[in-house]
């Protein structure tokens, strides 16, 4: 089976919002069936008969609490209980009852079962608005190893009805488009290992941000005002802070420069050549119609191809960083483009200042394993 | 230092029945015709299939949890491969010795459909006892066995994982993995078969228009829930730690 199989058999899986744990032998109605529901609504019983064996007691009796390293047959006993919650999470999401919220976020304390805090979120999908929700599932986004967890935390928020919370996952979801794993117990890849050579400044006691990190950015927060916190860099690299109106207006420089660059003789011979093809039609003309015209255009075809490189196109959050807000310092330039960047704005939630460390794909390697890649 | 076997243990005990009558569909994919109803057509899966489910599901957490991997690197005195020899070792064990953890009874035609491994030369083999064990194509498996023909399709999905790897792979590199590689590997061949597993009952869910019961997966998720956090070791992440108590604490 191959990998697009799997993701198919496990999209279909998600899709359903899986789960039933209806279990019975063959010659043996089972109590739904005595009931005589209607087919429509056959309801699926969750706890089968059987030996009697409950993985809950068996847990709690043989293994101690708060141990740091359990014996195997703790963490298999333990695993048995996860499995059991994880099958009423998928029960209670495909059952669409509000009343599960509360399971759910009670689960979203299991912080290092990352089977259970998924389930629990695709729970709380369900009922993004309901109260709650947002103090137990931002801490997922931001602080938990696994990928899986923080990539459904960032689904979960970005339906929440606070718009600047909405705008962090949002801002979280597109900077980490095309990292995906199937395997819940994935981690998040770190910072990149060529990061600490590319020679970003260190912004004194700043801490990491995930919503900023891409394949090509690295996310800091601080507490002190993005003014300050521009104006500290600038002195660490010695290089001036542009506003988002100098930015913008170097970026048109760029583009202008681009279009200077296009050979006014060649504009002219294809003008002239067109004029002459529209009288005589004569089909000999089209070569070289076709070959000018690549000519001419070539500039403005590398600089669009250049765009999905560039440092420039990392996710900023959307409608939460005011323009007058948000500082740039180019730390670096080659060839005529910048090739590394930092950008500094304000965070609304969690309140904070965002340094984006981005680089230029054309210059630096990205972060992400391709293992990792869509 | 040992190779690594890289075996798909069946999480369940029983024997194997000399009178084999092949495999039996356990999961409907057909709803009731019309006038129809249970048990006549939509019978729920037997019992075995959810267990098999949860057992796979619970070693599948086994080879993935970062504590057990610590622990048995430790316990091999800093060797990766002999501590994934020891992994390999311990769910083999386990798989035969779940006695009185089985909530089941495993018999024919729900039986267990036995343990099987995929070869260094990448050929699938099923064991028969301890010195035996015959190379099974997963025909042969569905002709052979008496269990659901479901487990044999999901057992099959797991060890293509493997045979795939094993074409990918000289076996010199197989050899010597430790027990990140090993655990992964497992970890992946489990994941796949249990999304096989749920896939079909997603198909008998559709079919037979199945709702789940929320009032009792409330409670077996709120007791379950309760000792996992009464029995989790300390917390170590920040924010987990001491979580915003309001939204307006977030800000």
């Amino acid at each position: 089976m191959n990998a697009a199989q799997r993701l198919i058999i496990i999209g279909a899986w998600l899709a359903a919002l899986p789960w039933v744990a209806g279990c019975s032998k063959s010659d043996e109605p089972s109590a739904t069936q005595d009931a005589g529901l209607p087919q429509s609504a056959q309801v699926a019983a969750l706890q089968p008969p059987g030996s009697g064996f409950d993985p809950v007691k068996a847990y709690d009796e043989q293994c101690p609490a708060d141990e740091d390293e359990p014996s195997l047959e703790c963490e298999w006993l333990r695993g048995l209980v996860v499995a059991d919650v994880v099958d009423a999470l998928e029960a209670i999401e495909q059952s669409r009852d509000q009343r599960g919220v509360e399971e759910a976020l009670a689960a979203l304390d299991l912080d290092d079962e990352p089977e259970v805090l998924v389930a629990a979120c695709r729970v709380l999908g369900r009922f993004p608005a309901a109260p709650g929700i947002a103090e137990k599932v931002t801490p997922l986004l931001l602080d938990s190893p696994w990928l899986e967890v923080r990539r459904i935390a960032a689904e979960v928020l970005g339906r929440n009805p606070d718009s600047d919370l909405a705008a962090m996952a949002k801002q979280w979801s597109d900077n980490h488009k095309g990292l995906s794993s199937d395997d819940p117990y994935d981690e998040l890849p770190g910072i990149p290992s060529d990061y600490a050579a590319m020679g970003f400044p260190q912004y004194p006691g700043a801490e990491r941000f995930s919503p900023a990190d891409s394949d090509r950015s690295a996310g800091w927060w601080s507490a002190d005002a993005p003014p300050v916190v521009a104006a500290r860099l600038g002195e660490l690299l010695g290089v001036e802070v542009l506003d988002y109106q100098q930015w913008i207006e170097r970026s048109q420089q760029q583009m202008m420069t681009a279009v200077q660059s296009i050979d006014q003789s060649k504009v002219d011979e294809l003008q002239a050549l067109v004029e002459e093809f529209t009288k005589t039609q004569d089909p000999t003309l089209l070569e070289r119609v076709q070959s000018l015209q690549t000519e001419i255009y070539a500039p403005m075809q590398q600089l669009g191809d250049a765009a999905e490189m560039t440092a420039a196109q990392v996710a900023t959050p959307p409608g939460s960083a005011e323009p007058d807000q948000v500082h740039y310092l180019i730390a670096e330039e080659k060839a005529g483009h910048v090739s590394r960047l930092i950008l500094v704005y304000r965070q609304k939630v969690p309140e904070r200042t965002v340094m984006q460390m981005a680089w230029d794909l054309r210059d630096y390697p990205r972060a992400w394993d391709s293992r990792f890649s869509q | 230092m040992k190779p690594v076997l890289i075996v798909a243990a069946l999480l369940a005990v029983g024997y194997l029945s000399p009178l084999a009558a092949g495999t039996v569909q356990c999961v409907p994919t057909q709803g009731c015709p019309k006038g129809g109803k249970p048990p006549a057509c939509c019978q729920p899966p037997p019992c075995e299939f959810y267990e098999q489910i949860k057992m796979k599901q619970a070693v599948r957490r086994l080879y993935r949890k970062a504590s057990v991997n610590k622990r048995l690197i430790r316990q091999a005195g800093g060797d990766n491969s002999e501590a994934a020899r020891l992994l390999d070792e311990w769910v083999k064990n386990k798989a035969s010795n779940l006695g009185s953890q089985l909530r089941c009874k495993w018999e024919a035609p729900y039986g267990y459909a036995g343990s099987f491994e995929t070869k260094s030369w990448c050929a699938i083999f099923r064991k028969l006892s301890d010195k035996e064990q015959e190379s099974m194509s997963e025909r042969q498996a569905h002709e052979k066995i008496d269990t659901c023909a479901e487990f044999i399709s999901a057992i099959y999905v797991h060890e293509g994982h493997h045979k795939q790897i094993c074409g990918d792979t000289n076996s010199t590199e197989r050899l010597n993995e430790g027990l990140t590689v090993f655990a992964k590997e497992e970890s992946d061949g489990y994941r796949m078969e249990i999304a096989s597993l749920k896939a079909d009952l997603q198909q008998y869910w559709r079919a037979c228009s199945t709702v789940a019961d929320a009032a009792t997966a409330r409670k077996v998720a709120a007791a379950g829930i309760s000792i996992l956090k009464k029995k989790s070791p300390k917390k170590t992440r920040k924010m987990t730690q001491n979580p915003p108590a309001t939204l307006a604490e977030l800000r």
